[in-house]
């Protein structure tokens, strides 16, 4: 704080607050003091504030409160002279606890005791006098003890009294040190931390023997011995261990030491109970601060803070609960000796943990305060400032329990006034109530989305969501909007109308998604998201349409073509494959339906035509896609297959027919799989109803690894797949791969009346729409010719069509826009080497594992061969070994063809490879 | 790092910077997320143990660990400016004009990065939506093929204002929604499966547990992958050789790619051999690099980007020297950096004499084979 920071009004009251409520608040005002909030009172001196609030407090405010039961005592007619020594008694008990803690544990802590001590201290005397003094008092202590109380039984209420206000204090200034101190590290239960409580209340507990032992020196000893040890124990400032200061300590204790001393002689000369109690509040007081200074200073070297706030409180309190003894003792006769022990431990756990009952002490009030704070703001005029600042959660940072007006009051501001109501809003974040503001955030944010009328709208709706970064279900669900939102401004900035769509076809599928997920699920934010949802999907769908409908000329032509990775139904491109299609359809639909085996060379698309036949077989097909390349084929035991194959199943029957099927039971498929399995498949049945589920096995040669290396055992999964077959009509089986069941001998050995559709080279005309109308709107256009020469190279094969005519859009993009939108045959013929680049790894793979090096030879001769084809007759010259069987399997397998006698190849861009090759 | 940004505001925008909530970052640090927003406030200071455990999250390199563990525990914001350790949010490297030509080692920054163009419109034209395809370059050693995949992640976010004033920029509509990982094998710690898988969820941003196999790294890809992410392999001979990275391994990343992620995930790679070659390394013929289907083989530059790259010297050379290092360096792009490096060496030390041509020939000798190779395939 500067110096020039004007003193806040009623800074002690403020003070007062800030520890019992906010004591980060009372951190950052001594430090803006410019004094470090650990240090003890000496460098208080230097910041005038600081200086002020301590006159306050150890001054002006404890005689207020003697003044405020001298006034007390006045009207109940107690005798002046002991209405003096009560008020000095007040005075010298508050200021002499709040001096030594301050001095010796942290101004902080003296300063929050001498506060809360001064006004308790008070109080105790006017009850003590009330119950010595007033008619009322007798009374009560013969309701008590059921007879009439003599005059040193009231005496020792009166000492009771004390006894429980110091154990209250003592209690309280433990906790107030920890409350206080800047960041004391976290208290781990060690053995260094119990020893050092332990040592520090033993060697308190050894002064206090020694004292009392000598009992002639007793009075001027505790004083200076305490006033000595504080000055040594004083951390941070050596420079007052001189004899001087020494000298200073010694003096000081003494001067009070002698002060006891003097008033206990007065007192038992004189016999007055006035003065005994003074006496003994001076001697308290002074016991007291040395029962906490000395455990808190042993403590506190040990094992830091909090052991030091530990061994002071217990310190000081073991002192409480041993006078309390005495008193008891003392009034032996009575029979609340033990209640009073008790009482005083009592006190010290009330004192101890202040921070747990007050704010339910308080709570009533408060909420009843918040109540006239929302209606308040509700009528306010939006330039005032809002009424939410005196909120609780600003001021009372130990009130535990929740706020439940809070985010609608939260709300309420940021609706009124939106960027302070975010400050608030993250304000809370940091404090107790930071669920409140959470839920504030959300149905902020909630409303912003609900407020999106247009898809520009939706796309810049991102950027002002708070909630994405919190956890729980709806986080999740505003975080999944706010990426929604975002790929809708991606969408937005594609250059291309079509790739526009694109985007935006895909977002409506995850919009759909949403929905589905929020039908099913019960939480309670699944009616404010529900219609929130639909407007969205509706806004985007019409921003598509309204695009397909303003088709504008493209100024490049975008390319269409996806290569090395299948197609999935959201790619338009997939073209044909009709044929197969329905086959397929008619196969499953009739009565026995055998296994089905689509069979075709690598990059034919299988996996793509299985990808896509969930879309063109009717809806009571339900496709199960299983990439066998995937998990499946790598588990190490028959649980792990068939936990793959489930999990799988369960994913495409959930992405492409929107149904649930039930989760596989872990437990029981790691004791024992295949009936597991089977139990799954039974609920699975009963889910489909009416409706049958085609179980597609992709690439269903991979599992011959599994059986080679013996982690499958092949008989008895290919017995359970006959099984499946024949015993459960309600599934069909497909499987998909590059080999014939008549090359895997154990396959053919179990699935029998398997019907193999072969995927070969697309139809003329499907090809030439792959070629010319890959997409709707495609804007580039061949020559009847140049289409020609791309049938003829790649001889529809879909795979070879979608390189070609990447590379072929690719070189009219590089042209001028006169000649860009028509390709010519030269063009096509020109690309070859480009398109053997870059298919490379197509065409290795080809060569290198798909086919023995004898046979890349054999193409070699056949690549290079003049007109293009060979005999055998030629062949054989050139290749003395048996080659017959080679070129039988290289036809099987598609790469070659007989024409009149001589062998050719069936596409022309391989015999380009192997003769380039 | 912005000198005068105290801890907490740093430590929010790194955070947000590597697609971390707060609820996560707590998760990985292993605190309260209260400690997170506190210390993200200036409300607190982190303990030595919590400054510890935010390194790893926050990518903060090892050997900066020490200076950033007492700029967070000493942190205010008069400190920053003094004992920040110098961990940007994003690396960016610094470059000199004075010195625009960089010998035996990758181009980073996209200003010093020439030619190339229509491959790089090629490529970034298959990422534009998904499925993103994939993507290989193949060329001999010192072709270029690191940085080109340096500039494939650096290109598309790179601030405009630092490249140079006639290179593209825009490249990708809405890059700053695609993640890059960058992946070079030849880290050994790379070659390590769990490590490798870790590292890749760490960069996706998606939960990474303390053990992580393929099948889990799968479940959390597949479950958890919601933007478009490009994986760029350096070296991927070393990868095939590991032993770790198994056909299982490549199998599971082509399965995952495939068919779990909606086509969010795509690859490139870089090799310097051939993918023939590569194909039977594996043995067990994973078909992961089927995947493949644009293959770019990296050659030399064409004479306009070359000619351009020569021309960013800060002094001009003459006409002659220009053509004598166009003629033996072949265009080959770290060939003409080491020729030109050595002649504005020679010219900023006032040397006009043809001396500096004997340095600049011994400089490039071990790279000369690059001169055999031709630009198709190999």
């Amino acid at each position: 704080m500067a110096a020039s920071e004007p003193l806040p009004r009623w800074i002690s009251l403020r003070a007062l607050g800030w520890m019992l409520a906010q004591p980060s608040a009372w951190r950052s005002y001594v430090e803006r003091a410019g004094v470090h909030v650990d240090s003890s009172l000496w460098p208080w001196r230097r910041a005038p504030q600081l200086r002020r609030l301590l006159l306050h407090t150890l001054v002006l405010w404890p005689l207020l409160w003697s003044a405020g039961y001298g006034l007390v005592a006045w009207l109940n007619h107690v005798v002046s002279v002991d209405i003096w020594f009560g008020m000095l008694s007040i005075f010298i008990t508050s200021a002499v606890l709040g001096l030594m803690l301050g001095l010796v544990v942290s101004g902080s802590v003296g300063v929050g005791v001498a506060l809360i001590g001064a006004p308790l201290n008070a109080l105790m005397f006017s009850a003590a006098k009330l119950l010595i003094v007033q008619p009322v008092g007798p009374q009560l202590v013969q309701l008590i003890l059921g007879r009439q109380p003599q005059q040193s039984q009231t005496a020792w209420l009166g000492l009771a009294l004390y006894c429980l206000l110091l154990a209250f204090m003592a209690g309280l200034a433990g906790q107030l040190t920890l409350q206080l101190s800047a960041a004391p590290p976290p208290l781990r239960p060690s053995g260094r931390l119990v020893g050092a409580i332990s040592l520090g209340i033993l060697i308190t507990g050894g002064v206090y023997v020694l004292t009392i032992g000598i009992v002639g020196l007793g009075m001027l000893t505790i004083g200076g011995g305490a006033l000595l040890s504080m000055w040594l124990c004083w951390p941070g400032a050596p420079r007052w261990r001189t004899p001087g200061s020494v000298a200073l300590g010694l003096a000081l204790g003494g001067g009070y030491g002698m002060l006891i001393g003097s008033t206990r002689a007065f007192a038992a000369q004189s016999g007055s109970v006035a003065l005994g109690s003074l006496a003994a509040c001076i001697t308290g007081a002074l016991w007291a601060s040395i029962f906490f200074v000395l455990p808190y200073s042993i403590g506190q070297r040990l094992a830091g803070t909090r052991a030091g706030a530990i061994a002071g409180g217990l310190g000081m309190g073991a002192m409480c609960v041993g006078g309390m003894e005495v008193v008891a003792t003392q009034a032996s006769s009575s029979p609340w000796g033990g209640a009073l022990v008790a009482a005083s431990l009592g006190c010290l756990l009330l004192g101890a943990l202040y921070p747990l009952w007050r704010p339910v002490l308080t709570y009533p009030l408060q909420a009843a305060w918040h109540q006239v704070l929302y209606r308040a703001d509700e009528s306010r005029a939006v330039a005032t400032p809002p009424w939410l600042r005196w909120h609780s959660v600003f001021w009372d940072a130990q009130q535990w329990l929740a706020w439940p007006g809070l985010p609608e009051h939260l709300v309420l501001i940021a609706e009124q006034q939106p960027e302070l109501g975010q400050q608030l809003i993250e304000q809370v974040l940091v404090s107790r109530q930071r669920a409140a503001a959470k839920r504030a955030q959300i149905e902020l944010d909630v409303r912003q989305l609900q407020r999106c009328t247009s898809v520009a709208e939706i796309a810049q709706a991102h950027q002002r969501l708070g909630a994405s970064e919190l956890a729980g279900p709806i986080s999740a669900l505003l975080r999944s909007l706010s990426r929604i939102s975002q790929d809708v401004a991606s969408a937005l900035e594609q250059s291309s109308s079509y790739n526009q769509r694109l985007a935006l076809t895909a977002l409506e599928d995850r919009l759909d998604g949403l929905m589905r997920e929020l039908t099913r699920s019960d939480a309670p934010y699944a009616d404010r998201c529900g219609p929130l949802l639909s407007s969205w999907r509706a806004l985007l769908s019409a921003h598509s349409s309204a695009l397909a409908a303003a088709v504008q000329a493209q100024q490049l032509i975008i390319s269409p073509y996806v290569i090395g990775v299948p197609l999935t139904p959201q790619q338009a491109i997939f073209v044909g494959r009709t044929d197969v299609s329905a086959s397929v359809e008619q196969l499953i639909t009739s009565e026995r339906c055998p296994p089905l085996l689509i069979y075709g060379q690598r990059r034919m698309g299988k996996t793509s035509l299985l990808n896509n036949l969930g879309r063109m077989l009717p809806s009571t097909i339900v496709p199960m896609f299983v990439d066998l390349q995937g998990p499946a084929a790598h588990a190490s035991s028959h649980s792990g297959f068939f936990h793959s194959l489930a999990r799988a199943m369960r994913a495409t029957a959930q992405r492409q027919r929107g149904l649930s099927l039930p989760t596989i039971d872990s437990a029981a498929l790691q004791a024992d799989a295949f009936p597991a399995f089977d139990a799954w498949l039974d609920a699975v049945e009963e889910q489909l109803g009416q409706r049958t589920a085609l179980l597609m096995l992709d690439e269903f040669e991979t599992l011959e690894h599994p059986f080679a290396e013996q982690r499958l055992d092949s008989s008895a999964v290919l017995a359970f797949l006959r099984h499946l077959i024949q015993h459960r009509p309600r599934f069909k089986l497909l499987l998909s791969g590059s080999h014939t069941l008549g090359e895997l001998q154990r396959w053919s050995n179990y699935l029998i009346n398997v019907v193999t559709l072969k995927l070969s080279y697309l139809q003329p005309a499907e090809a030439r729409q792959l070629i010319e109308q890959p997409v709707p709107e495609f804007a580039l256009r061949y020559t009847a010719d140049a289409c020609d020469r791309v049938l003829a190279l790649t001889r529809g094969h879909p795979a070879l069509i979608q390189l070609l005519c990447a590379e072929i859009v690719a070189l009219k993009n590089s042209q001028p826009a006169a000649s860009r939108w028509l390709v010519q045959p030269a063009e096509v013929a020109a690309l070859i080497p480009t398109v053997l680049e870059r298919g490379s790894f197509f065409f290795a793979d080809l060569e290198h594992n798909q086919l023995s090096a004898s046979e890349q030879a054999l193409l070699r001769s056949i690549a290079a061969a003049p007109g293009l084809q060979a005999t055998l007759a030629t062949l054989q010259a050139a290749h003395p070994a048996p080659i017959e069987p080679l070129l039988r399997r290289l036809v099987q397998h598609d790469i070659l063809e007989k024409h009149a006698e001589a062998y050719r190849f069936q596409v022309e861009l391989f015999r380009h490879w192997f003769s380039a090759g | 790092m912005q000198p005068g940004m105290s801890f907490g505001t740093w430590l929010k925008q790194r955070r947000k910077a590597l697609d971390l909530t707060q609820d996560e970052l707590a998760q990985r640090v292993g605190c309260s997320v209260w400690t997170i927003i506190k210390i993200e406030a200036d409300a607190r200071r982190p303990s030595r143990q919590i400054a510890e455990r935010l390194i790893a999250p926050l990518e903060i390199a090892s050997a900066d660990g020490e200076q950033f563990i007492r700029w967070a525990r000493t942190s205010d914001t008069s400190a920053a400016s003094q004992s920040a350790p110098a961990v940007a949010p994003i690396a960016t490297e610094t470059y000199a004009t004075s010195q625009p030509f960089i010998v035996g080692l990758p181009i980073q920054h996209p200003r010093l990065f020439w030619g190339r163009t229509a491959e790089l419109v090629r490529i970034y034209q298959v990422w534009q939506q998904p499925p993103l395809q994939n993507v290989a370059l193949i060329g001999p050693k010192r072709s270029g093929k690191t940085s080109l995949l340096y500039q494939l992640k650096a290109l598309p976010t790179h601030p405009p204002a630092e490249l140079r004033p006639e290179q593209r920029h825009q490249w990708l509509p809405a890059a700053e929604r695609y993640r890059w990982i960058f992946v070079d094998f030849q880290d050994a710690r790379l070659l390590r499966r769990e490590r490798l898988l870790r590292y890749l969820l760490r960069q996706m941003g998606l939960d990474s547990p303390a053990s992580c196999d393929i099948e889990l790294f799968m479940d959390i890809v597949a479950d958890q992958l919601e933007q478009p992410t490009l994986i760029l392999m350096d070296e991927v001979g070393s990868a095939i050789a590991a032993p770790e990275l198994d056909q299982r391994f490549w199998d599971s990343l082509r399965s995952l790619a495939s068919h779990y992620v909606g086509g969010l995930l795509g690859f490139a790679l870089a090799a310097h051999e051939h993918p023939a070659q590569l194909a039977a390394a594996q043995s067990n013929g994973s078909p992961f690099f089927n995947l493949f289907g644009h293959t770019y083989h990296v050659g030399p530059l064409d004479e306009h980007a070359a000619r351009a790259l020569i021309a960013s010297a800060p002094l001009e050379f003459a006409a002659e020297d220009v053509e004598w290092i166009l003629a033996q360096s072949g265009a080959w792009p770290s060939l003409v950096q080491a020729l030109s490096y050595v002649r504005l060496m020679a010219l900023q030390q006032g040397d006009h004499s043809h001396a500096w041509r004997i340095t600049a020939l011994q400089q490039i000798a071990p790279f000369r084979y690059l001169l055999e190779h031709s630009h198709g395939r190999v």
